[in-house]
C-alpha cells in the first residue's frame, strides 16, 4: 500500500513538474501570465507532493516492509529508530529520492517568496523545474526506491519475495552524525540549484539592475553554509568512526564536495566586484555555473563508479544519465552565454594592482587553481589509464604536495585582501596597515623556530595564521574604536553596533577568522605520533604524555551487534585523566565488524585510541594509539565559520544617528544641503 | 688499603664492560630493529592500500583487509632484502603494478600530473597579469584628476550614500 502510493507520488510529482517546466517556457515565449500562474503552482506542488513519497518510504523502513527491496537492503529489524529513519539516504535509490526532495523544497520556498524578483522568479522557477525533471525521471523509472523483492521461482518466472530480516544498515554509518552529515550535504549540494537559476534566468532575460546579483548572492551563501557544514560533518565522522587517525584522506568523494565549495567561495569574493563596482560580470556568471556543474559532477563521481570510493555507491548505470545531464547544462550555458554576453559587459576597469579588486583576483586565481588541482588529481588516474593503458593511483601525497603551498597562499590572501582599499591603496596606507601584522606573523614563526618547531609548512601556517589574526583584529578594533568615539559606549556595545551596522562585512571577517583557526588545526597535522601495541590486562602502552593501561576485557551482545570492549585507563603523569573504551563490534544483520573509536580530545592535543585487532597467535588485542595535535582548533574553526556565515545572512542595519561630534553635524548640514532643505 | 680500593674499582669496572659487552648486541638488535620498522613505516607511506579503501598502505585499518596485510608482509621482506628505499619500491611495483604507488611517478606521462596544476595556475597568473596591464593602460589614457567636479546635489548625495555604504556607516 505505502509503495504503491509512494511510487503515484513520485509519478504525480514528475508530472507537476513537467508541466511546470513546458508551461513555464512556453509562458515565458508567448508572455501568457494565465500560463504562468498555472506553471508557477505546478512547481509549487512538487514540494507537498515528493514529501508524500518521502513520508511513505520512512514508513516502509519503521513498519519493516522487506519486501520492498531498498528497505530489505538498508534495514533490518533490529536496527535503532533513530538509524531506521536515516536509512532513507544510506543508498543509491533513497538518496536520489531525497536530494529529489530538498530540490522541490527550495523551489517551494523560491516560488512562494522572491515576490520582488517580478519576471525572473518565475523563470529562475522553470529552470528549477528543469533540473527537478531529470532527477524526478530517475526516481520514477531508473531507481526507483519503491521497487519489490523478487526471486525467481522454479519455473523461471519472477514472483515476489519477502526476506524473515533485512540485510541491515552498513555499520560505518550508524554513527549519530551520520544521520547528519548527508542532509546538509545535500542542502550545500542542492542549494547551488538556486543560484544557477537565478543567474541562468537573469542572463536568459537580460535582468536589468543588480538586484539578481543580491539574490544570487545570498543563495550561494545559504548553500555554502550548508556544504561548509556537511563537509564538516563528513570530515568529524572519518575522524570519530573510520579509525585510521585522519580526518581528510583526499577520497575522490570528499574531493568531489571540496571543489564546488571552492569555486562557491571563489563567486561569493568576486561577486563583491560585481556590486560595488560593476565588473567581473561574465567571471561570476561562470562561477556559478560551474558551481553547480560541479555539484552535479560530484554526484556523478559518486554514483558511476568511475572512481573507487569507500564513500562512493555501487557501482550502477546512472553515470551516464549523469554525463547526459551534465553535457546538457553545459550547453545550454554556453549557448545563452554566446546570445547574451553584450549584456556582461563589464562596468569599470582595474585601477591599480594594489587594490582590494586585484586581491580577489588573485584570491579567486588560486581558490580555481586549488579546485583545478584537485579535480586534475582525482581524475587523473582515469586519464592516465585511457592515454597509456596503465592505472596510476592519486592519493594523499600527491595532493598535500600541490595543494598545501596553494592553501598558504589563499591563508596570506585572507589576510592581505581586507587591508588594501577599493580602487587604489597608497604606498603609505600600504605601510601602515601591514607593518604590525607582518611583524607579529614573521615574529611568530621566528619564536616557534626557536621553540624546535621545523616543520616548514606548520612554521608558515602559523605565522600566516598569525598575521591574518591581527589583521582582522585591527579591523575591528579600528572600527569599534570610531564607534566609541562617536557614541560613548563601552567596547562591547561598540563592537556589536559595528558588526550589526555591515553584517555581510564583518560577518566575513568572522569567517576568515575561522578559516585561520582551522589552519591551526591543520598544520597540527604535521606533528602526529602514533604507536601499536599488543596488550595483556595490566600492561600499559606509552605516547608523548600519556599512559594507557589495560584494565579489562570483555564481551557482550545487544540485539544489534556482539562487541568485544576494552577498558582503558589512561594517565599522564600522576593524573588518571580518563576512561576510555574501545570495541570491536559485529554487526548481526549484515555480519560486517566495525570499530568504535575513543577519543580524549584536549585544547593541545586529541588522544585517538584504535581496538587495531587481536592477534591471532596470541589472542592477545593490539592497540593503535595516536597523538594527534590541536585537532580540537579544527572543529572550533568550523563552527566559527559557520556563526560567520550566519552572521554576514542577518540583515545589517542603518547606521545610528548619531549627532554629537561636530564632524556628525557638519555631515548632517551636507546631507541636507544635498537635499535642498 | 688504597691498593685493596684501587682492586675493587678495577673489578666493578671490568664487570661494568663485561656487561656492556653483554647488553650491546641486544642494544644494536633492538636499535636496529626500530630502525628497520622507521624504514618500513617511510616507505608504506609512499604506498596505497588496493583494497579500494584508498588509504595509505600502512594506514589500512581494515580487519582482514585482502590487500594490506600481505603487501605489508611483501614490503618488510624488500626492506629486509634491500638497503635502497628505491629497491624496496620497485619490488613493490613488481608485484603490484605502479597503481601501488600512493602519487604517479614524475616520469612519461605520468609528470602531466606533476606539471599540469603548475602550469595552470602560472598560465592563469600571466591571463591576470596580462588583463591588469591591459586595464592599466586603459585607465591611464582616461583623465583622472583634472576632471571637473559638477556642482550638482544629486551627484554629491551619490557620493555621500557610496563612501556610507563603503565604510559601514563609520565615516
Amino acid at each position: 500500500m505505502m509503495d504503491s502510493l509512494g511510487s503515484f507520488a513520485v509519478l504525480l510529482a514528475l508530472t507537476a513538474c513537467a508541466y511546470a517546466f513546458l508551461a513555464g517556457i512556453i509562458a515565458h515565449l508567448k508572455k501568457q501570465p494565465v500560463l504562468k500562474a498555472t506553471a508557477r503552482r505546478a512547481g509549487v506542488a512538487i514540494f507537498p507532493t515528493l514529501s508524500v513519497a518521502v513520508v511513505c518510504l520512512w514508513g516502509l523502513f519503521l513498519s519493516d516492509e522487506f519486501s520492498i527491496a531498498y528497505v530489505a537492503n538498508h534495514s533490518n529489524r533490529e536496527l535503532p529508530f533513530f538509524y531506521k529513519f536515516a536509512a532513507l539516504w544510506s543508498g543509491q535509490e533513497g538518496s536520489l529520492l531525497f536530494w529529489s526532495w530538498i530540490l522541490s523544497g527550495y523551489m517551494f520556498f523560491v516560488l512562494m517568496a522572491h515576490r520582488e524578483e517580478g519576471e525572473l522568479r518565475p523563470l529562475a522557477g522553470v529552470i528549477l523545474a528543469g533540473i527537478q525533471l531529470f532527477f524526478l525521471i530517475l526516481n520514477a523509472f531508473v531507481v526507483s526506491p519503491f521497487r519489490v523483492l523478487v526471486e525467481v521461482a522454479p519455473d523461471g518466472t519472477l514472483r515476489p519475495f519477502v526476506p524473515a530480516d533485512g540485510r541491515g544498515l552498513n555499520p560505518l554509518l550508524q554513527y549519530p552524525e551520520m544521520v547528519l552529515h548527508p542532509p546538509t550535504l545535500y542542502l550545500g549540494y542542492v542549494g547551488f540549484s538556486v543560484p544557477f537559476a537565478f543567474a541562468l534566468a537573469a542572463l536568459i532575460m537580460r535582468s536589468p539592475g543588480e538586484r539578481w546579483i543580491h539574490v544570487t548572492r545570498r543563495w550561494t551563501m545559504i548553500a555554502w553554509g550548508f556544504l561548509t557544514l556537511g563537509i564538516l560533518m563528513g570530515a568529524h565522522w572519518a575522524y570519530a568512526v573510520l579509525g585510521w587517525g585522519g580526518y581528510w584522506g583526499w577520497d575522490p568523494v570528499e574531493n568531489a564536495s571540496l571543489m564546488p565549495w571552492l569555486t562557491g567561495t571563489a563567486f561569493l569574493h568576486s561577486v563583491m566586484m560585481q556590486e560595488r563596482r560593476g565588473m567581473l560580470k561574465v567571471w561570476n556568471v561562470w562561477l556559478v555555473f560551474i558551481t553547480f556543474l560541479l555539484c552535479v559532477f560530484g554526484t556523478f563521481l559518486t554514483r558511476s563508479g568511475v572512481v573507487s570510493s569507500v564513500h562512493a555507491f555501487a557501482q550502477s548505470p546512472i553515470g551516464h544519465w549523469f554525463v547526459g545531464f551534465l553535457l546538457l547544462v553545459l550547453a545550454v550555458d554556453l549557448f545563452f552565454f554566446s546570445r547574451r554576453r553584450d549584456y556582461l559587459r563589464s562596468e569599470h576597469r582595474l585601477e591599480a594592482v594594489l587594490s582590494r579588486e586585484a586581491s580577489f583576483l588573485f584570491n579567486n586565481l588560486v581558490l580555481l587553481a586549488a579546485c583545478f588541482a584537485v579535480l586534475w588529481g582525482t581524475l587523473f588516474p582515469v586519464i592516465s589509464e585511457a592515454v597509456t593503458g596503465n592505472k596510476v593511483s592519486v592519493g594523499p601525497p600527491f595532493f598535500n604536495r600541490v595543494n598545501i603551498p596553494i592553501f598558504l597562499l589563499l591563508l596570506l590572501l585572507t589576510g592581505m585582501g581586507p587591508l588594501l582599499a577599493w580602487r587604489r591603496t597608497s604606498w603609505e596606507s600600504l605601510k601602515r596597515n601591514f607593518t604590525y601584522p607582518t611583524l607579529i606573523g614573521v615574529g611568530t614563526g621566528v619564536l616557534l623556530f626557536v621553540l624546535s618547531v621545523r616543520d616548514l609548512y606548520a612554521l608558515m601556517a602559523f605565522g600566516l595564521s598569525a598575521f591574518v589574526t591581527v589583521t582582522i583584529v585591527s579591523e575591528f578594533y579600528r572600527g569599534a574604536r570610531v564607534i566609541r568615539s562617536q557614541t560613548g559606549r563601552t567596547w562591547a556595545q561598540a563592537l556589536l553596533e559595528l558588526v550589526l551596522r555591515n553584517t555581510r562585512r564583518y560577518g566575513g571577517y568572522v569567517v576568515h577568522f575561522g578559516i585561520v583557526v582551522m589552519a591551526i588545526g591543520i598544520a597540527g597535522s604535521a606533528f602526529d605520533k602514533e604507536r601499536e601495541m599488543e596488550m595483556r590486562v595490566g600492561s600499559t602502552l606509552e605516547l608523548g604524555r600519556y599512559a594507557v593501561t589495560l584494565k579489562d576485557r570483555t564481551r557482550g551482545e545487544t540485539p544489534n551487534y556482539i562487541y568485544e570492549r576494552l577498558t582503558l585507563e589512561v594517565r599522564r603523569g600522576d593524573e588518571r585523566l580518563t576512561m576510555l573504551a574501545p570495541e570491536r563490534r559485529l554487526y548481526k544483520a549484515s555480519e560486517q565488524p566495525l570499530t568504535k573509536v575513543t577519543i580524549h580530545s584536549g585544547w593541545r592535543e586529541d588522544l585517538y585510541i584504535y581496538f587495531a585487532g587481536v592477534n591471532p597467535e596470541t589472542g592477545l588485542p593490539i592497540i593503535h594509539a595516536y597523538v594527534n595535535p590541536l585537532v580540537r582548533w579544527l572543529w572550533i574553526g568550523g563552527g566559527i565559520v559557520l556563526l560567520g556565515t550566519l552572521v554576514a545572512l542577518y540583515p545589517g542595519r542603518r547606521p545610528m544617528k548619531v549627532a554629537v561630534s561636530e564632524r556628525a553635524q557638519a555631515r548632517e548640514r551636507e546631507v541636507a544641503y544635498a537635499k535642498g532643505d | 688499603m688504597r691498593r685493596a680500593i684501587e682492586g675493587r674499582n678495577r673489578r666493578w669496572i671490568g664487570l661494568l664492560f663485561l656487561g656492556a659487552l653483554v647488553i650491546a648486541p641486544y642494544l644494536v638488535r633492538a636499535q636496529s630493529s626500530e630502525a628497520f620498522e622507521e624504514r618500513v613505516k617511510r616507505i608504506g607511506k609512499k604506498l596505497l592500500c588496493l583494497c579500494g579503501c584508498n588509504q595509505i598502505l600502512v594506514e589500512c585499518n581494515h580487519r582482514n583487509c585482502p590487500f594490506s596485510g600481505p603487501a605489508i608482509e611483501t614490503l618488510r621482506q624488500a626492506v629486509q632484502r634491500y638497503e635502497s628505499d628505491d629497491l624496496a619500491i620497485q619490488v613493490m611495483i613488481q608485484q603490484y603494478g605502479t597503481v601501488v604507488l600512493a602519487a604517479p611517478p614524475a616520469q612519461g606521462f605520468n609528470l602531466a600530473a606533476w606539471i599540469t596544476p603548475v602550469a595552470a595556475a602560472t598560465g592563469g597568473l600571466v591571463l591576470i597579469a596580462l588583463v591588469l596591464r591591459r586595464w592599466s593602460r586603459r585607465h591611464a589614457v582616461t583623465p583622472m584628476e583634472g576632471a571637473p567636479i559638477p556642482d550638482d546635489p544629486a551627484w554629491r548625495e551619490r557620493v555621500r550614500q557610496e563612501i556610507e555604504k563603503e565604510l559601514g556607516g563609520l565615516s
